[in-house]
């Protein structure tokens, strides 16, 4: 790897770590909140406060960072090449960097206790807008420097496969650019003229369907770098090769394709739809299943491969002669157990008619914490074990502590996450900050949220860990070894159909199902009348 | 870029032309799959009897589409319980108020039985006190129109036909400024009057009172109940039940105060009076007296 990128990708995903452990203790001050304990700042105004400041950070600050981070790693490392642009880099990273202390800035004073989520009429201060917009604006950046990175290395070497690795990048980039034009013409023409004051009203319906536009698509820009990880780094970690290229290229594509005309299932009890394009983009969503089913089943047989190399017999033998002790290997296998999980929650919210009962009660919030937080998380963990070294040039004293971290966060989820689904289930209504135990219709929940008060801290615990072992690296001795080496396929592709190779025919895909699944959606917003929504300004009512 | 690139030899195009082809075949059909479903076997077998056009257009979420019309007789019998409506005009009204003008009309109008404070000077009279500005513009518009009945309307009326829109603002917003003199806080007379000021009854469809009139969450018009004087909100409660005020939209009130018993009101008005000083010498004696 070129020495000069080093210092750029150590500062994404710095800036990513310490958002989320800044995140996790707010998250674990809000699971006692909630309970029937004493939190240290109880009441709504400090409860708002903290999980807005949590949202933002966990959700557009972690990822974004990482996922910007990861990717110069893949263009310089799988590429073999300088990156193209690396002021332009540093420039998209000061921009995000900017952005979110504006962000933190607006919640932490109280000026945007509106959560995360852009929902109008309710509206903060302008600065925690502006400040996600720079966010976004740095990954602009990134997303420029991928295409380029990727454009430039093959016409270096015309005819040839791109690495998987940064074909699976590239595909994140190419989607992450679809997906945050609706977040932008939200904010840009909506929401940021409303919390400015220069509008009194605001098309609250359109603005929700220009939001569920994004916030479907943002969850798998999170998900790839977990599944970069599996097809690229687990098979090489586990001592084994990969399946099949042509089903991990395939497999991104998908995701490129059905993450995005789907987002609608977010607004199944919305009253401004009708339907017939909320049943549309149900069955579309129904398709995202798959390319994680096809992953389930490659990754498996990588596995399989690597276990009967390492003298595994038998129909499940192989499972037990995996290197378990390798973190990467072990993260994945815990990543499975929760994507499993984790998945079959995902039907429920997808199905039309289930979701009404689940729709804003705590199993939502359980459900994305299972698989963002423990399945997604627990590759972000894995895959800076496997980074750190060539990014350091240094290795960690032992793997004792980081199968420690895994661990701990594994079960952390899984006893935060689990009884909080079934609380969903008895009713448990999410963005809450406290409830009245007294109250006997709800006081069975007290020993429910007690044990997942107990995962939250164990999480917290994790959280810290994973920073105390990332310190750990920079002080370990040094090795001098920097090459990064990715997995290679049973069958490493030699020529592949430009399909395969690049993106352009998907583009025009993305392009007709964006247009049949939301061009009527939204475009009814502008001949249908509705009343407008009067906008109301935390800053205001504070 | 495009002209860039080397020219695609023929054994290139015919790799890629079946991924084209293909790709392309699959998702539209699906999406056409989708469509069948979603606008036209579904619906029509939900709601038999539509053609296939209804059908189609209702999925769509074509607002009214294939739905009656109202029954003409009902629709010209519905007047509006109000005439306010918070338009983003109202509310640059109230937020563009003067607060000093509005103390000149609570100087020579108000005063007598609200005082300079919006403490009522007689327990009948409301205390103003601790109301939103929104609050008390809508019940002065209600009075002005005559859409507020019951009780001491016929007094309030008269007053409210002597200013316009801008005065009642700007008093509104005044008497929406005083800071009150004392913190209050809610006499429990009974467990089952907490609860139905906190909790409600859901048996009787009953929600509860702190949903809306705690001061926050609420409709923006509702008055906030806490330290209020006790005989009006008693009063204001029989009235509603009576029907005999009826400006409160969607029936919300009339519906609640329909379904409550004379001890119910009678509790729930104590519990909201409220503490003791001045604005309450009243509510103690009552609370006094009910213990």
């Amino acid at each position: 790897m070129k020495q000069r990128a080093e210092p750029l990708i150590l500062a994404h995903l710095w800036v990513a770590f310490v958002a989320f452990a800044i995140a996790s203790v707010m998250g674990a001050a809000q699971m006692l909140s909630r309970s029937p304990l004493t939190a240290p700042a109880e009441g709504p105004e400090a409860y708002f406060i903290s999980v807005t400041a949590h949202g933002t950070l966990m959700a557009y600050v972690l990822p974004t960072l990482f996922v910007m981070g990861f990717g110069y790693f893949v263009a310089t490392t799988a590429l073999a090449r300088p990156l193209p642009g690396l002021r332009a880099a540093w420039l998209g990273f000061w921009l995000a960097l900017v952005g979110t202390l504006l962000a933190a800035l607006a919640v932490v004073t109280g000026r945007a206790t509106v959560l995360y989520t852009f929902y109008p009429p309710l509206t903060g201060s302008a600065l925690y807008y502006l400040g996600l917009v720079l966010v976004v604006v740095g990954s602009w950046i990134w997303i420029v420097l991928m295409i380029l990175a990727m454009r430039e290395w093959k016409y270096e070497n015309p005819g040839r496969p791109v690495p998987l690795a940064m074909f699976a990048t590239v595909a994140n980039a190419v989607m992450w650019l679809w997906t945050t034009a609706g977040v932008a013409v939200e904010l840009l023409f909506q929401v940021i003229p409303a919390a400015l004051g220069w509008k009194d009203t605001i098309d609250v319906g359109l603005s929700r369907t220009l939001f569920s536009w994004t916030l479907h698509a943002i969850v798998y820009f999170w998900l790839i770098p977990a599944y970069i990880a599996f097809y690229t780094m687990l098979p090489q970690a586990a001592g084994g090769r990969l399946y099949s290229d042509t089903m991990g290229r395939i497999v991104f594509i998908l995701f490129l394709l059905y993450s995005l005309p789907v987002g609608m299932h977010h607004l199944f009890m919305d009253p401004g739809h009708g339907t017939g394009f909320k049943f549309l983009q149900m069955m579309l969503t129904s398709l995202v299943t798959v390319p994680t089913l096809l992953t389930i089943f490659t990754i498996a047989a990588s596995l399989e491969i690597a276990g009967r190399l390492r003298g595994g017999k038998g129909l499940f033998g192989w499972i037990a002669a995996l290197p378990w002790h390798r973190p990467m290997v072990l993260a994945a296998g815990l990543s499975f157990v929760m994507l499993g999980l984790g998945g079959f929650g995902g039907l429920v919210n997808m199905g039309y008619g289930m979701n009404a009962m689940v729709h804003n009660t705590s199993w939502v919030t359980a459900h994305f914490h299972l698989i963002f937080g423990g399945s997604v998380v627990i590759m972000y963990f894995a895959i800076a074990y496997e980074i750190w070294p060539k990014l350091t040039g240094r290795r960690a004293v032992g793997t004792g502590a980081m199968r420690v971290q895994l661990w701990t966060w594994f079960i952390g989820v899984l006893v935060t996450t689990l009884p909080w689904h079934a609380l969903g289930l008895g009713g448990q209504p999410r963005r809450v900050a406290t409830f009245d135990f007294s109250e006997p219709q709800i006081a069975w929940w007290a020993p429910w949220i007690l044990v997942s008060t107990v995962g939250g801290a164990l999480m917290l615990a994790s959280a810290l860990l994973f920073i105390w072992n990332l310190v750990g690296f920079h002080r370990g001795p040094a090795t001098g070894e920097r090459h990064m080496t990715y997995a290679l396929a049973v069958h490493p592709p030699m020529h592949l159909p430009r399909a395969l190779n690049g993106f352009a025919l998907w583009n025009w895909l993305v392009l007709f199902l964006m247009v049949v699944a939301y061009g009527y959606p939204i475009a009814q917003f502008f001949f249908v009348d509705g009343p407008p929504a009067l906008i109301q300004r935390v800053t205001e009512a504070g | 870029m495009v002209e860039d690139r080397p020219p695609v030899p023929a054994e290139r195009e015919a790799l890629d032309r079946p991924w084209r082809i293909w790709a392309s075949v699959a998702v539209v059909s699906f999406v056409l799959l989708a469509f069948l479903l979603g606008f036209l076997v579904v619906p029509e077998r939900g709601k038999a009897g539509f053609d296939p056009f209804t059908a189609m257009c209702r999925a769509l979420g074509i607002p009214g589409f294939g739905r009656e019309p109202p029954e003409s007789p009902a629709a010209e019998r519905a007047a509006p319980a109000s005439e306010v409506a918070w338009t983003s005009d109202t509310r640059r009204l109230l937020a563009s108020a003067d607060v000093k003008q509005g103390a000149q009309v609570a100087e020579s109008i108000c005063l007598p039985c609200h005082g300079m404070d919006g403490v009522g000077t007689t327990p009948i009279y409301p205390h103003l006190v601790r109301q939103s500005a929104a609050a008390i513009f809508k019940q002065m518009q209600d009075y002005r129109s005559g859409k507020r009945q019951g009780a001491q309307a016929a007094i309030m009326t008269a007053f409210a036909q002597m200013l316009d829109d801008r005065q009642i603002a700007n008093v509104a917003a005044y008497y929406a400024s005083q800071r009150p003199s004392q913190r209050v806080r809610p006499i429990a007379t009974s467990p089952a009057i907490v609860e139905l000021a906190r909790i409600g009854d859901p048996a009787r469809s009953l929600p509860p009172c702190e949903a809306c009139h705690a001061g926050s969450g609420g409709p923006i018009e509702a008055p906030v109940l806490l330290g209020q004087s006790v005989s009006y909100l008693e009063q204001q409660l029989q009235a509603f039940a009576s029907g005999e005020r009826r400006n409160d939209i969607f029936a919300r009130m009339r519906t609640i105060a329909q379904q409550l018993t004379p001890e119910e009101i009678r509790g729930l008005s104590l519990y909201y009076s409220a503490g003791s000083g001045t604005e309450n010498t009243e509510s103690d004696a009552t609370a006094a007296m009910l213990r």
